[in-house]
């Protein structure tokens, strides 16, 4: 132990005030739990990601198919492109149909005259085929005006036919279109070739962008990932809150009550649990249809347990604790007591449980949906989607099951690791579990 | 005096944590004499179990021995071994009992077998003649049918049973050293007092040298020859049983005596240290107690006490022995424990 | 031990009557009767209804469905008219089993592997890689692990074929893998989270303290013990390998009872549905027994005293 003797003057030895704020470093002000929680959720950083990745995707999933010109169940109709002998046929028709329409006795008269002078006869020896000598002539000269005219002369006057007949436009769905996105395509990545053909230049459409392309009834994929993805996180909610009603419900009547209540309420658990979901799932499904509603119920109605038995644990673990005692002293009633005193106490386990169980409920929604169980058409989760889009994977439309397959990967991950996260902030000893 | 077996200077311990640098252990000093009992004394986590833990290269994996640390045992530097030749020295040389017995034992395996694996890899023994002395062994820590009891596994012991196993383990290969790391604290009060019997036994058998840690001043006066004092990684205080007991010089000292609650002691409320222990992420500079100290003095928010010597075998580290420190009262229940050791 | 045998059967034979009861009373909520075709007509339905027995009492039907039931006997499939359910799952088992079991034990190696080293070598590449393949696991939804295999090694690399081919032992391989791969995730994770715990325990400090090596710590102490909660990862393997039976199956053609279900989903062929799922529980719930049964001969703490796990 070495120290300089020379610093160490008598003043040193005097008592030294006794120091509030000092002794406040000390003792570390004492977090709540809430907020100490938060603080750990906040230091993980792939935790962190997630949340905003969940904010994002559910903007998106929001805003999505609001913003889109298109709704997810509409079929979007191209009009027909015309070849240049079909326009230059229509152009023709268009001509005739308007001169025959228009024309007085004199002008046929005089075509009819021009036109018998131009081959050098006497034009009243030919007097008898005077209508079938009209015609001739104004279908000639169509021919040649239709001839010598661009192509925008011809889109022109492709135009003023539909406009003048009345006749609609022949339009065909647009069906299968690749996806485009402005920018990207520059890139060669979403710029609407397939097999080394602009299917947009294909189909005259080169001022549209089908961000996900359409599906095989012409259907706009952005609209529907993002009203399937809608579908997915509400039915996740839903189940989860479903999970947490029963689960909870049960679980703590289980705990509370103890004894007889408990082992059969336990031995019920068992008997459940030992049966497959999978099958509990399909029997639920084909009594109720499938549906948004008798799907999330399916769903829920499974995964309730394992929250049932973890609020069962953790209440049978408080109940014998002091405040309890002392609340029950007082008279508390027994419903008050679980409402007041224990599901707070339990509430980090269920808001953990709770966490998990939204992507595992979209994880099974899409599961149902890939097997046949999943909601009828027109309607659409990603689960829907990617089993649409698998259908036509291998004819050569990839991106009908990459888009919404990448979209329930994303969401599933986020969630997971912020419920990771949230676990570990909220329960430090289940860390790594 | 007897010889010292082992010799610790400055050893220091820090462990890597996502907050930073945690200095559990920060340079302690001391002898354990061959024979002897020395009692480590501290609030949890004055680092005291580190420490020990340090003494066999088993601290955990994000923890390191600083390199001015120095730790000889009979001539070996621990510090410098390797792994293999720490495993030699471990269980054969310096063996450990663990605080709470109804964890320490390997719940799938038999009591037998894991008394044996010891004996096997340090004495050489082939299995029956480590059979043979595993079941001696556990007749040696007091347990009835040992031949039955060797073919048992954990869960068929009771908490003071386990306790003796690990004893029985611990001294499986006529250790040099025994580190008691609370071995009584898991158990209950009556059980606490066999325990505590059953090591004093063995010490007089063997002539083990025993460093006991506890938290339990009551503890310490029943088994300890010599006792330090730690708090916030350091030693405060080191002296005979006695000098500790009856004339502590450290304010923590004090505070822990005072808050000791004794049979004779009627009229006093029961004392308690304020404040809790610093944060060994970043330790105070100075006297690390000074914050909680109603006895700290300027100098003790600026500079470490050195340790002041009061006997030969005495040290007790704090400015209030340095002359120019003023006389101060220690607390009446202290002045009590004064004028008996004075008697 | 025998007495926790017993309980565990009887739990079991309790779980399946209730299966049984709850499909029956479900064969009574479909609207209905099974034979609801536009194809028949009033007096067909009545006839079959009359064959088949619908029209006696409940209590009748359901001691008449019961005795069926336990002699193996599922009722007829609709779609494929006259070939009972019990004929069709029995052709289809083999190639479950087959391509399940290759799955099964893929998912176990490479998962406990994986585990055990992610836990030995805590923040190394291995740690990182394992935590990653089992958050991937639980988020990357089976069909389209399987649909990417498929397009990336059968399609693009072109090194094993995309669909099961009976006799084709390399067919196995794209299949298998894509249901080992959540069986891997949760194994991996689990003996990652098992060993860290028991590497923190005591009993490992002990054996260190004994001045064993670390060889011997880590086998005879650490793994040795991580081994025996992992054959509790079993059951819930045996339900992701139903559930993911039924997609992969699908995916890579293989003419199993996943895709017999599926099938019988698509076209509302209950009996089928019925079938399977009465088959599904048993298979289920005969795993689940014998998982029992293993851990209580494993585990001491069961074996010699009885007592239950946890």
């Amino acid at each position: 132990m070495t120290f300089n003797k020379k610093k160490l003057t008598k003043e040193l030895f005097e008592f030294a005030p006794v120091d509030a704020t000092l002794k406040e470093k000390i003792n570390k002000p004492s977090l709540s739990f809430w907020k100490d929680a938060w603080l750990r959720l906040k230091e993980n950083k792939a935790a962190v990601l997630s949340i905003w990745i969940i904010i994002l995707l559910t903007i998106i999933a929001i805003i999505g198919p609001i913003i889109s010109p298109y709704t997810y169940k509409e079929t979007i109709y191209i009009d027909k492109q015309f070849t240049l002998e079909e326009k230059q046929d229509l152009a023709k028709e268009y001509i005739m149909v308007q001169i025959i329409d228009e024309i007085t006795d004199e002008e046929k008269e005089t075509i009819f005259k021009k036109y018998w002078e131009d081959k050098g006869r006497d034009p009243e020896t030919k007097r008898k085929q005077f209508d079938r000598t009209v015609e001739k002539a104004i279908k000639e000269n169509a021919h040649d005006k239709v001839i010598s005219a661009d192509e925008n002369e011809l889109d022109q006057m492709l135009v003023e036919y539909f406009k003048y007949t009345g006749k609609e436009w022949p339009r065909s769905p647009g069906n299968t279109i690749p996806p485009r996105v402005p920018g990207l395509e520059k890139l060669g990545l979403f710029d609407g070739v397939r097999d080394g053909i602009n299917v947009y230049q294909d189909l005259g459409i080169e001022d549209k962008y089908f961000w996900f392309g359409t599906d095989e009834l012409g259907r706009d994929l952005f609209t529907r990932v993002w009203y399937g993805t809608r579908i997915s996180i509400f039915i996740g909610l839903l189940a989860a809150v479903i999970d947490l009603l029963v689960g909870v419900t049960y679980g703590s009547c289980a705990g509370y009550f103890g004894g007889k209540v408990d082992i059969v309420l336990m031995r019920i658990i068992e008997v459940i649990w030992s049966i497959p979901v999978l099958v509990i799932v399909t029997i639920l499904i084909l009594i109720l249809e499938p549906g948004l509603m008798s799907i999330a119920l399916a769903i829920g109605l499974t995964g309730w347990m394992s929250m049932a038995r973890i609020v069962r644990a953790q209440i049978l673990k408080l109940k014998n604790q002091e405040f309890v005692l002392a609340a029950r002293t007082l008279g508390t009633s027994s419903s008050r007591l679980i409402m007041k005193h224990l599901i707070p106490n339990v509430m980090g386990q269920i808001i953990i449980v709770t966490t998990f169980s939204v992507p595992n409920a979209i994880f099974y929604e899409a599961f149902l949906a890939f097997i046949g169980l999943g909601l009828p058409a027109p309607q659409a989760s990603l689960g829907v989607l990617i089993n649409e889009g698998y259908q036509l994977l291998r004819a050569g439309y990839p991106y009908l099951m990459i888009i919404p397959s990448t979209v329930i990967c994303l969401l599933m991950l986020a969630l997971n690791l912020f419920a990771n996260g949230l676990r570990d902030a909220l329960d430090p000893k289940l860390r790594n579990k | 005096m007897a010889k010292k077996i082992l010799q610790v200077k400055n050893l220091q311990v820090s462990f890597e944590t996502h907050g930073g640098e945690v200095q559990a252990v920060r340079g302690i000093t001391f002898d354990l004499h061959e024979g002897e009992t020395l009692a480590i004394v501290g609030e949890s986590g004055s680092g005291k179990s580190v420490a020990t833990k340090a003494l066999m290269g088993i601290i955990a994996s994000n923890g390191q021995i600083k390199k001015d640390s120095s730790i000889l045992f009979e001539e070996k530097e621990i510090t410098q071994l390797n792994e293999d030749e720490l495993q030699k020295v471990r269980g054969k040389d310096i063996a450990m009992i663990f605080q709470d017995p109804m964890t320490s034992l390997n719940p799938v395996m038999t009591i037998g077998k894991q008394i044996m694996e010891g004996i096997i890899k340090h004495q050489g023994l082939n299995r029956s003649e480590a059979r043979q002395k595993a079941i001696e062994l556990i007749e040696l820590v007091g347990i009835d049918q040992p031949d039955k009891r060797f073919k048992q596994y954990p869960h068929q012991f009771s908490g003071g049973m386990r306790q003796r196993i690990v004893i029985a383990i611990a001294l499986s290969c006529n250790p040099k050293i025994l580190i008691a790391d609370e071995p009584t604290t898991a158990l209950d009060v009556t059980i606490q007092a066999q325990i505590l019997e059953l090591i004093k036994d063995l010490q007089a058998k063997t002539g083990v040298a025993v460093i006991f840690i506890t938290h339990d001043l009551g503890v310490v006066a029943n088994v300890a020859d010599r006792v330090a004092v730690m708090y916030a990684g350091k030693i405060v205080e080191i002296g005979t049983s006695d000098e500790v007991f009856y004339q502590p010089q450290h304010p923590y000292t004090w505070g822990l005596l005072a808050s000791m609650p004794s049979l004779d002691t009627d009229d006093e409320a029961l004392y308690s240290i304020p404040g809790s222990p610093p944060d060994l992420l970043n330790p105070p500079v100075g006297d690390a107690f000074a914050l909680r100290s109603q006895y700290a003095l300027k100098i003790d928010h600026e500079q470490e006490p050195p340790f002041f010597k009061i006997t030969d075998t005495h040290y007790a580290a704090t400015w209030l022995l340095h002359e120019n420190a003023p006389k101060v009262t220690p607390p009446s229940v202290i002045q009590k424990l004064w004028a008996e050791g004075g008697k | 031990m025998i007495k926790y045998i017993l309980e565990r059967i009887m739990i079991g034979i309790v779980t399946m009557i209730l299966i049984i009861t709850i499909n029956f009373f479900l064969l009574q909520l479909l609207p209905g009767s099974p034979f609801n075709s536009e194809k028949l007509t009033t007096e067909q339905i009545e006839m079959l209804n009359e064959a088949y027995g619908f029209n006696d009492p409940l209590p009748v039907q359901y001691v008449r469905y019961l005795s069926k039931i336990v002699q193996g006997d599922f009722g007829i499939s609709i779609i494929n008219t006259n070939i009972p359910v019990a004929d069709l799952i029995y052709g289809k088992l083999p190639h479950t089993i087959k391509v399940g079991g290759l799955a099964l034990l893929i998912g176990a190696v490479i998962g406990l592997f994986l585990g055990s080293v992610a836990a030995l070598n805590r923040n190394s590449f291995w740690d990182y890689f394992t935590i990653t393949v089992a958050i991937l696991g639980v988020s990357i939804p089976g069909f389209v692990f399987g649909a990417v295999l498929q397009l990336f090694f059968g399609l693009k690399l072109d090194l094993v074929p995309i669909i099961y081919k009976i006799g084709d032992p390399r067919s196995f391989i794209l299949p298998a893998v894509a249901l080992a791969y959540p069986i891997i995730a949760s194994t991996a994770r689990y003996m990652r989270t098992e060993l860290v715990e028991i590497f923190n325990s005591d009993y490992i400090l002990l054996a260190r303290a004994k001045g064993l090596t670390r060889r011997a710590v880590v086998y005879k102490h650490a793994i040795r013990n991580a081994l025996i909660p992992v054959i509790t990862v079993l059951g819930p393997a045996t339900i992701v390998l139903i559930g993911g039976s039924t997609v992969i199956e699908r995916i890579f053609g293989i003419p199993g009872i996943g895709n017999l279900m599926v099938d019988g989903i698509n076209t509302r062929d209950h009996f089928v549905i019925l079938g399977c799922a009465i088959f599904y529980s048993l298979l289920f719930i005969v795993i689940l027994l014998i998982i029992d049964v293993i851990y209580g001969v494993i585990d001491p703490r069961i074996r010699v005293s009885g007592g239950m796990k946890n």
